[in-house]
């Protein structure tokens, strides 16, 4: 029974004496596919295989935006040591980059790379700001945008959106759209109303999607004025009684329904300082009398009350008993 | 005189041409005459001379008016109408005035100096003729606005002080029917309603202030007086002091050759200058508060003297008595005294040119007489003839012959 032991025991203690003279070689590792992408981060991480015969004293990921990054950049993990699995986390990325990561272990023998596995970020939305807005007028007004990045991927679209509500999209109707790529654009904005506060916001769109510029308050004017609204005219009256109206658009006026005492020179007048101009028959009664004219431009009309004052004599106040 | 809106152009007697305007460019006021232009009004049917337009209420310039202005360096200017009569837009010339301040209707050569007292006179006694809205003088109006400047002419607003009573009489169905009506009196007791007053024209909503001897009644009198008939109404004019509130007591008398018709009513309004007022006055609708009498005869006495129907109260005695006359700015006393028999008899108040057929009242006063009654009476002119007045008492049936 001794004897037939002991050539299993003997081939057992070679075999271990050969084995315990094999030098150590560098660890196995592999890479752990990329996960939870962002603009700026995404995951990784690896799985320590083998410790190549010595210990595993470091391990991590490194990446790089070019092929078989190494430990040699900064841009790489410490995460520990020994065998297994590990996750590491890769931040401060370049939104839409493609990174090349690869985990290492090193031991003694040195440092292994796991397979080299790519990623790329998500692209982010630009940034823009709105540009500050010019050229009010009842109707219309000029603005624009000033797209600073664009997120990592090319504006495709870009102009400004605008609504009487607060923080207009471009769901709306109500926008521009003035081409695409970065830096400054111009918009016009037609179509307002007048005497109305608006909301606007430039913005841009890439495949992040649509970004804003800061929102800036838009308060349209009248979109003209009379320099008066109510004239109180002698009984003589007479010709070439006149009005001034400033407007931005074309205007047109009208006596409220009729008058046998005034008589509208003018009907209709352009854009700017024009004067609406009426001729007023003297005033042989004993009352004063009044018209209204309507000034209508844009979406607006304001009356002008005329007034003429009685020619004289006394006013009637019935029986007196 | 007639209207409310007068344009005053400083400006310059222009005859044509040219030379005018240029002048008309220099200051208005180194001209010695200034003119008052209006802007006469589109074609109307207006009847020359009228006063008041066919509504009754717009009053139009007539020829000869003539407004008292005062301006900076000058006071009571008269400007005289050059046309625009017959329309509510004047224009008026006269010496030159100045930058004008202020401005009144009808000119009154004693309104004074300053126009913010400004004196006038509202006549008790006001005369009409055939045409009801001729209502010569009586529609005093003051400057309410002026506008303008020396280069383009003034404008001077007024507005009436007054109020207008605009009667519509009906006496059908009433002794009154077929007689000529003499006199249409308008009273209101305690009221002043005619009379002298002064006027601040600084204050555009001033109004007259009639002075302690104000009367309390205006009357009526016609050039040509109406024949009063059946369904034929009459319309008459009269224009008093905006001093009758609501309640006030209203007595209207009307006059004819032999009756008497007195009208008690309450005024159901406070009245208010440059207000039209419209009194209806039909008699027989007013049967209840109408009284009509018939006249007694005043007498045909001769000698001045206090007669009650066949009594000599007394009567002037010549070689016995003195008669004097006392007069004042509107009024006058007459005045029988018999120095040794110490009899003072003062028929005071009598206005200095009563028509006939007006009624006012005069003040008795009577020393070392005991039969005559004295205070206030409410007389009619009855009779005018040379340089005789015939003043009649109907309620005390009392004559009074007086020096005219």
């Amino acid at each position: 029974m001794k004897t037939s032991f002991l050539p299993a025991v003997l081939i057992s203690l070679l075999i271990f004496l050969l084995h315990g003279c094999k030098p150590p070689v560098p660890p196995g590792i592999e890479t752990t596919a990329a996960s939870n992408i962002s603009t700026a981060s995404m995951s990784s991480g690896g799985t320590v295989t083998s410790d190549g015969g010595a210990p595993v004293t470091a391990r991590g990921i490194c990446w790089s935006t070019s092929g078989s990054p190494s430990t040699d950049l900064s841009t790489k993990t410490n995460d520990g040591s020994g065998l297994g699995s590990f996750s590491s986390s890769m931040n401060s990325l370049s939104p839409n980059t493609t990174y090349y990561i690869r985990a290492y272990a090193t031991n003694e023998a040195g440092t292994a790379y796991g397979t080299q596995v790519s990623a790329t970020t998500l692209a982010a939305s630009a940034s823009l700001t709105t540009t500050r807005i010019t050229d009010v007028t009842s109707f219309g007004a000029v603005t624009g945008g000033n797209i600073t990045n664009d997120g990592g991927a090319n504006i495709t679209a870009r102009g400004v959106c605008w609504s009487t509500a607060a923080n207009p999209t471009t769901d709306m109707a109500t926008r521009t759209q003035d081409g695409s790529g970065s830096g400054t654009f111009t918009s016009t904005l037609t179509g307002l109303a007048s005497r109305t506060t608006y909301y606007v916001r430039a913005y841009a769109v890439n495949s992040a999607g649509t970004a804003y510029g800061q929102q800036i308050t838009l308060e349209t004017p009248a979109s003209f004025s009379l320099s008066e609204t109510s004239l109180t005219i002698a009984a003589e009256g007479g010709p070439g009684n006149t009005v001034t109206v400033t407007a931005y658009l074309a205007w047109t006026a009208e006596v409220n329904g009729s008058s046998d005492w005034l008589t509208l020179n003018t009907v209709s007048g352009i854009a700017g300082t024009s004067q609406l101009s009426f001729d007023i028959q003297a005033n042989t009664t004993s009352q004063d009398r009044t018209q209204t004219l309507t000034v209508t431009c844009q979406d607006m009309t304001l009356d002008l009350t005329v007034t003429q004052m009685r020619a004289g004599g006394y006013i009637d106040d019935g029986d007196l008993f | 005189m007639k209207k409310k809106t007068i344009l005053i152009t400083c400006a310059i007697l222009l005859t044509i041409g040219c030379k005018q305007e240029e002048e008309r460019r220099l200051s208005v006021l180194q001209k010695e005459n200034m003119e008052i232009k209006g802007v006469l009004p589109s074609a109307q049917d207006i009847a020359t001379k009228t006063t008041l337009d066919t509504d009754g209420l717009l009053t139009l310039w007539e020829e000869g008016d003539a407004i008292g202005v005062y301006g900076n360096g000058s006071s009571n200017v008269s400007l005289t109408l050059t046309s625009g009569a017959g329309t509510p837009f004047g224009v008026f010339k006269g010496s030159r005035t100045g930058v004008p301040l202020a401005a009144y209707y009808p000119y009154t050569e004693s309104a004074g100096n300053s126009y913010t007292d400004v004196r006038g006179f509202l006549d008790s006694v006001q005369v009409q003729n055939e045409n009801p809205n001729h209502i010569a003088p009586y529609d005093w109006k003051i400057s309410s606005q002026i506008t303008g400047n020396d280069q383009d002419g003034y404008r001077i607003h007024f507005r009436e002080v007054m109020s207008m009573l605009d009667f519509t009489l009906d006496v059908s169905g009433t002794a009154l029917e077929g007689e000529t009506l003499q006199s249409v009196t308008f009273c209101a007791p305690d009221r002043k309603l005619a009379g002298n007053f002064a006027i601040d024209l600084s204050n555009p909503q001033a109004v007259p202030q009639f002075d302690q001897q104000a009367v309390c009644r205006v009357s009526v009198l016609w050039e040509d007086p109406p024949l009063l008939e059946a369904d034929n109404t009459q319309q008459i004019k009269v224009f008093v002091n905006a001093n009758i509130a609501a309640e006030d007591l209203i007595r209207i008398t009307l006059e004819t050759e032999t009756h008497t018709s007195t009208t008690t009513v309450r005024s159901a309004k406070t009245m208010k200058a440059g207000y039209r007022y419209h009194i209806p006055l039909s008699l027989s609708e007013l049967s209840d508060q109408t009284t009509i009498e018939e006249k007694s005869d005043p007498g045909n006495y001769d000698t001045f003297g206090i007669y009650r129907m066949e009594d000599t109260l007394i009567t002037y005695r010549q070689y016995a008595d003195q008669w004097s006359i006392l007069t004042y700015d509107t009024h006058y006393d007459f005045r029988i005294q018999n120095y040794a028999q110490k009899k003072v008899v003062t028929i005071g108040g009598i206005p200095l040119n009563p028509q006939p057929g007006s009624t006012f009242s005069i003040e008795i006063n009577v020393f070392g007489v005991d039969n005559i009654p004295v205070g206030s009476k409410n007389v009619t002119v009855a009779r005018k003839e040379g340089t005789l007045l015939l003043l009649y008492d109907q309620e005390n049936q009392t004559s009074y012959l007086v020096y005219n």
